[in-house]
């Protein structure tokens, strides 16, 4: 058989599959493997049905919920969410940004040294009958901290599985980002959704370790380490603990804390300065230790990510480095 | 027995070696010297411990005018040595008459004094060039397309990318 027409025949398949998979028809497993089981298919689920849809995606910017619309699409195996003239197309392995007139590509390298962990391996997971969401019937995936407070809610549709609601939720009980499809309709779009032809995609290449001078602590609190990628101008890593991720960026040189976006508040994590934002996608945080510059992006709840963040920020000076201190500070002017 | 290029070309290469700057050829031979190597290896360890000292110092910015005197002096320093020499001989070139050796110009006040000022200067070097480190400005919102990106490719593409969306204030 021809290898597209093998992929085709896997395609119908998982469609047919995630059709005839209603949420009882879970059989004798537990809840846990049922809430693993459903957010499994929501992965599957974007890649077997077109849709086109409106979602509305919230964030919290200290004491102000922002609030902005997305049209989304997903047609021919590319999602696309558009806010105005801004577009993000995703086909996987491949992201293309417009922002303004200016596009941008990102090629994604499938290879990954490390296994993103199972979503059941750091929390607790529950399911339950979720709210109607664009007036269609949701069973609700619960993530639990271990200390029992809720981190994450997921609605998932009851007939196709796609992801229709997502709740990203502090220690405090606060919601502090979220996305909720408020239209969804089902079926093959009149919307061609087309990344742009011919862009060069900004490529980054994996490495096995990273070069001296950079870090790559094999875990980031409950995250493990998932991919390292060399970038031109620095090093990538991708943590993840099966339910939320982490992108950490490094670049070796002095932070121009000037040259930072605005909008950006500054922090303090455990004793290290940082810039914090607060994004629809997440938290961005930025700060320097040691001549290397850190920018890290998480889905995670603040509290988890500032746990996590520890490991890249100010450890105790070494005694090789009191001692550089104590001999070169004399020659100092500042 | 290796002379002193080939140690300048191997610290050289060792430094691009620990900053994963060489090419597959580079690094696979490089690999290879420290493979079979005692000397190479000491060199990379030299290497990677100065590095590391060099990245604990803190940074220290030159009061104003500190390197302008620094190159006066080093220029003051360098006239005087071509300039006439103290015991009245003259220019040699000009007068045409006695060529001054280069020993007897080496010996020359202006050498101690070019050297006082090059010490000076390589100290400063040391202290302030060496640590400093080119000041960075991540593009933040690019990390954040990347994060999503990255996320697509190993989990709910909805989920994920949708919320990169909502980017457009952030990037400009």
């Amino acid at each position: 058989m021809k290898p597209g027409r093998r992929a085709l025949v896997a395609v119908i398949a998982l469609g047919t599959l995630a059709l005839a998979w209603p949420v009882g028809a879970f059989g004798t497993s537990s809840p846990s493997e049922q809430a693993q089981q459903l957010l499994q298919r929501t992965r599957q689920a974007a890649a077997n049905h077109e849709f086109s849809g409106t979602a509305t995606v919230t964030w919290r910017d200290g004491t102000t919920v922002r609030r902005v619309q997305v049209q989304v699409t997903d047609a021919d195996g590319m999602v696309e969410a558009r806010v105005g003239n801004d577009v993000v197309y995703d086909s996987g392995d491949r992201t293309y940004v417009k922002d303004g007139s200016r596009w941008t590509s990102i090629a994604v390298d499938p290879s990954a040294d490390g296994v993103v962990p199972g979503v059941g391996a750091h929390w607790k997971l529950s399911t339950r009958t979720g709210p109607q969401v664009a007036g269609r019937s949701t069973t609700e995936v619960v993530a639990t901290r271990r200390d029992g407070t809720v981190a994450q809610r997921v609605a998932v549709d009851d007939d196709t599985g796609l992801l229709l609601k997502r709740e990203v939720v502090a220690r405090n009980g606060t919601v502090e980002r979220s996305l909720t499809f408020t239209e969804l309709d089902l079926g093959a779009t009149t919307t061609k959704v087309t990344a742009p032809d011919g862009l060069r995609a900004e490529q980054s290449s994996t490495i096995t370790t990273v070069p001296d001078g950079y870090v790559a602590p094999s875990t980031l609190g409950a995250a493990v380490l998932v991919t390292r990628a060399k970038q031109p101008d620095g090093v990538l890593l991708w943590y993840s603990d099966g339910l939320f991720s982490t992108s950490v960026f490094e670049q070796r040189g002095t932070l121009d804390w000037s040259g930072l976006p605005a909008g950006g508040t500054d922090t303090d994590v455990r004793g290290t300065a940082m810039r914090r934002w607060t994004e629809p996608s997440g938290t961005v945080l930025v700060w320097e230790r040691d001549g290397v510059v850190f920018t890290c992006v998480s889905d995670a709840p603040t509290d988890v990510i500032d746990a996590a963040v520890t490991a890249l920020s100010a450890p105790e000076r070494s005694t090789l480095e009191r001692v550089a201190d104590f001999v070169l500070g004399p020659f100092g002017w500042n | 027995m290796t002379d002193a290029r080939d140690d300048f070309l191997a610290t050289d290469m060792l430094s691009a070696y620990l900053d994963g700057e060489l090419t597959d050829t580079e690094h696979a031979e490089v690999e290879a010297r420290l493979a079979e190597s005692p000397d190479w290896r000491a060199e990379l360890d030299e290497v990677r411990g100065a590095r590391t000292m060099l990245r604990a110092v803190a940074q220290r910015d030159a009061p104003e005018g500190f390197w302008d005197a620094v190159l006066a002096g080093v220029a003051a320093a360098d006239v005087d040595l071509v300039a006439d020499p103290p015991d009245g001989r003259g220019d040699a070139a000009a007068a045409g008459a006695q060529v001054v050796s280069l020993d007897e110009k080496r010996r020359g006040p202006g050498r101690w004094i070019a050297t006082a000022f090059a010490a000076a200067a390589a100290v400063a070097l040391a202290v302030i060039i060496v640590p400093s480190r080119d000041s960075v400005r991540p593009d933040v919102a690019a990390v954040v397309v990347q994060h999503g990106a990255q996320g697509s490719d190993r989990g709910d593409p909805i989920g994920t990318i949708t919320p990169v969306g909502p980017l457009a204030g952030f990037r400009r």
